[in-house]
C-alpha cells in the first residue's frame, strides 16, 4: 500500500511540475507583456522610462527561465505577489474569499446529494419504464442547460415573478445566518443541480450492475421481500461512485463557480478569477489556475489511494 | 468529454454491417432520435437562415429599443431594436459552426497523440500520458476563458484554447482502443507482411477505433457549444455585431425585468443545442457499449 501511495504521489508530483509551465505559459501568451496589458489606458505606458520602472519590479526584464524559477520559488514559499489591479496580497485576497466559495460548495454538494441519490435509485429499481426515461432525460438536461440559464430562468421566476429570494448579493453567515442561506439558496442549487444529474446518472447504473450479481439472486432466491434485498444488499455497494463523484465533481463546481458568483455577485474565488482574467491581472490570474489545478489534483490523488484501499486489484495494477 | 467510454472495437471487416447496425440502434434510442431530429432542426436553421430570418440580424430600429412580442418581431427586440426573433437564427451559425469545428480540431489532435501513445507504448506513452494527466487537471472552461483572455477576444482564439484543452479525452480513448486492437491477430500479421508503423496505424487501427471516438465528438460539441456560450457570455469570444446566443443572453439579462425574453430566449436555444448533442451521444454511447448490447438497456 506503502509503496502504491508513493508511486501515486510521485506521478502527481510531475503532474504538479507540468501544471505549473503551462500556467507560466499562459501569462506569457498575453501580447506584449502582462504589465503592458494592465497597464493599457494609463498615461503613463507612454513614457518608457515608466514602463521600464515597472517591468524590473515584477522582474519581467529577467531572461523566461529565470522569471519561472523566482515565480515558482516564491509561490512554493506562500509569496504569491500582489494583485496589480488591486494592489492587495494575492494569499490574503485567496484567503479571504476561500469561506465564502467553499459555504457555496457545501451546498451544492447537498443539493447534489439531495437530487442524486433518490433519482439514481428510483432510476434503477425503475428501469426502462416511463418515469425511468423521465428521470433519464432529466438528468441529461440537468448536466447540459448552462449553468448561467438556469441561474437566470430561476432569477426571473424566484425573484423577478415571485419575489421569494433576493435576485443576487451576499450577506456572510456570522452577520445574519437567516438572511446569508436565504440568499445562497439559489446559488447553491445552480451549483449543485449539474452535480446531481450526474451523480443520478452514475448511482443509476451502479445500482444496475450490483442488482444484475449473483448475491442479489441468492437474497431473491431465500426469499427476501424486494424492499429487504434493495435496502439491505443493494444499496450499500451501489453508493461506492458517489463519494468518487461529489469529489470528481468539485472541479467541474469551480467552473461552475465562475459563472454563479459573477450572476449572483457573489465576493468569492470564481468572482475574483473572472475579474482576475479581465483585468488581465496576472498574478491573481496565475494564483487562480494553481490552485483550481491544485484542487483537481489533490480529489484525484484522494480517489486514486482511497480505491486502492478499497480494492488490491487497483494496487497490484499499479 | 472525460466521461469513460466503454466501448468494443468494431470487428474488422464486418464494419459496415456494425456501422448500420450502430445507425439502427441510434435511431431506435428514443432520447437519441429526439437528438437527431433538434440536431437536424438546428443545422437547417443555421443554414438557412438567411431566408427564415424575417429581419436582418444587424438591422437596428431605435424607436422600437425592447419592444415585447408582437407580429411584427415575434420575440420582440432588442436593446438596439434589432428583431431577437433574426438574431437567434443567426445565432445557430455561430454556435453550430464553434461546436463542430473545435470538437473536430480537438478530435485530430488527441486521436494523433493517443495514436501514436499507444502504437508505440514504451517512454513515449507514459511521457504523453503524464501530459495528458496534467492536461485534465484543468478544468476546461477556466483554462479556455484564461487562455483566450490572454490571447484576446475573437472566436478563433476561442476554437484554439478549446483544441489545446480538450485533446485529452480523445487522446485517452484512441490510446485505450489502440492497446486493445494493436494485440489482435491481424495487425501482427501487417507487421509480418512488413508495412508500416503509419501504415498499419491508417489502415489498420484508426478504422478500428472509429466507434468511441464518434461517440466523444458528439458529446464533444455539445461541450464546445457550452463553452463557446459561455465565453461569450463572460464578455470574451463573438464580438459585436455578429449574433451569438452567448451575447444575447449577457445582454438580455442587464434587462431581465423588462424584457426577459431577450435572455430566456438565447439560454433556451443553447440548453436546446446542448442537449441535443448529449442525447444523441448518450444513445451512441448505450448502443455500441458491449456490457449494454442485448441487456434491454439500449431502448429507452
Amino acid at each position: 500500500m506503502f509503496r502504491y501511495i508513493g508511486v501515486r504521489l510521485m506521478h502527481s508530483l510531475v503532474i504538479l511540475a507540468l501544471v505549473t509551465v503551462l500556467v507560466f505559459v499562459i501569462a506569457q501568451l498575453i501580447p506584449g507583456d502582462a504589465i503592458m496589458a494592465a497597464m493599457a489606458g494609463n498615461v503613463d505606458m507612454h513614457d518608457a522610462q515608466v514602463v521600464a520602472r515597472v517591468r524590473h519590479q515584477f522582474g519581467l526584464d529577467q531572461p523566461i527561465l529565470v522569471q519561472f524559477a523566482v515565480w515558482l520559488q516564491h509561490f512554493v514559499r506562500g509569496d504569491w505577489g500582489t494583485s496589480i489591479g488591486t494592489g492587495e496580497n494575492v494569499l490574503q485576497m485567496f484567503l479571504h474569499r476561500l469561506p465564502i466559495t467553499l459555504e457555496l460548495f457545501f451546498g451544492a454538494t447537498l443539493w447534489a446529494v439531495a437530487i442524486g441519490i433518490p433519482v439514481g435509485i428510483v432510476g434503477a429499481l425503475k428501469r426502462n419504464s416511463a418515469l425511468d426515461m423521465f428521470l433519464t432525460a432529466g438528468t441529461i438536461v440537468g448536466v447540459s442547460i448552462p449553468a448561467f440559464w438556469e441561474a437566470i430562468v430561476l432569477i426571473y421566476l424566484l425573484a423577478v415573478v415571485f419575489p421569494i429570494v433576493p435576485p443576487s448579493g451576499y450577506i456572510p453567515f456570522g452577520e445574519h445566518p437567516l438572511l446569508n442561506l436565504r440568499a445562497m439558496l439559489l446559488p447553491t442549487f445552480v451549483l449543485g443541480t449539474h452535480s446531481g444529474g450526474l451523480l443520478a446518472r452514475y448511482v443509476r447504473s451502479s445500482l444496475l450492475e450490483v442488482l444484475g450479481q449473483d448475491y442479489i439472486r441468492t437474497a431473491r432466491a431465500k426469499g427476501l421481500s424486494e424492499r429487504a434485498v434493495v435496502v439491505r444488499h443493494a444499496i450499500k455497494p451501489g453508493m461506492i461512485p458517489v463519494v468518487t463523484v461529489i469529489g470528481l465533481s468539485w472541479g467541474g463546481m469551480l467552473a461552475g463557480a465562475f459563472f454563479v458568483e459573477v450572476i449572483f455577485a457573489i465576493p468569492g474565488l470564481g468572482r475574483m478569477g473572472v475579474e482576475a482574467i479581465f483585468q488581465r491581472d496576472f498574478p491573481v490570474m496565475q494564483a487562480t489556475l494553481i490552485v483550481v489545478s491544485l484542487n483537481v489534483l489533490l480529489v484525484n490523488l484522494s480517489v486514486d489511494i482511497l480505491y486502492g484501499y478499497l480494492d488490491p486489484r487497483v494496487r497490484v495494477r499499479a | 468529454m472525460s466521461e469513460v467510454v466503454r466501448v468494443a472495437p468494431i470487428p474488422p471487416g464486418r464494419s459496415r454491417s456494425a456501422r448500420l447496425a450502430l445507425l439502427r440502434a441510434v435511431f431506435q434510442h428514443r432520447l437519441a432520435s429526439v437528438g437527431l431530429g433538434i440536431i437536424a432542426v438546428l443545422c437547417f436553421i443555421a443554414v438557412f437562415a438567411p431566408l427564415l430570418a424575417p429581419y436582418s440580424p444587424y438591422d437596428q430600429d431605435l424607436y422600437k429599443v425592447l419592444a415585447p412580442p408582437s407580429a411584427a418581431h415575434w420575440l420582440g427586440t432588442d436593446n438596439l431594436g434589432r428583431d431577437l426573433f433574426s438574431r437567434l437564427l443567426y445565432g445557430a451559425r455561430v454556435s453550430l459552426f464553434v461546436g463542430i469545428v473545435s470538437s473536430a480540431l480537438s478530435a485530430a489532435l488527441g486521436v494523433a497523440i493517443g495514436l501514436v501513445a499507444g502504437f508505440n507504448g514504451g517512454v513515449i506513452d507514459a511521457i504523453i500520458m503524464r501530459v495528458t494527466d496534467a492536461f485534465l487537471c484543468f478544468p476546461p472552461l477556466i483554462f479556455i476563458l484564461a487562455m483566450s483572455a490572454a490571447l484576446g477576444p475573437g472566436l478563433q482564439n476561442v476554437m484554439l484554447s478549446f483544441a489545446l484543452f480538450g485533446w485529452t479525452g480523445f487522446a485517452r480513448i484512441t490510446r485505450g482502443q489502440v492497446l486493445q486492437i494493436r494485440e489482435l491477430p491481424f495487425i501482427e500479421a501487417a507487421r509480418a507482411i512488413g508495412m508500416s508503423p503509419y501504415w498499419i496505424m491508417r489502415r489498420h487501427i484508426l478504422p478500428n477505433a472509429v466507434a468511441p471516438i464518434l461517440v466523444a465528438i458528439t458529446i464533444t460539441v455539445g461541450t464546445a457549444i457550452l463553452i463557446e456560450t459561455g465565453v461569450s457570455f463572460l464578455g470574451l469570444g463573438v464580438q459585436p455585431p455578429t449574433a451569438s446566443w452567448g451575447k444575447e443572453l449577457r445582454i438580455g439579462f442587464t434587462y431581465l425585468e423588462t424584457a426577459p425574453l431577450f435572455s430566456l430566449a438565447p439560454g433556451l436555444m443553447i440548453s436546446l443545442a446542448v442537449v441535443a448533442f448529449n442525447f444523441v451521444g448518450d444513445g451512441l454511447r448505450d448502443a455500441l457499449d458491449p456490457r449494454l448490447r442485448g441487456a434491454g438497456l439500449v431502448r429507452r
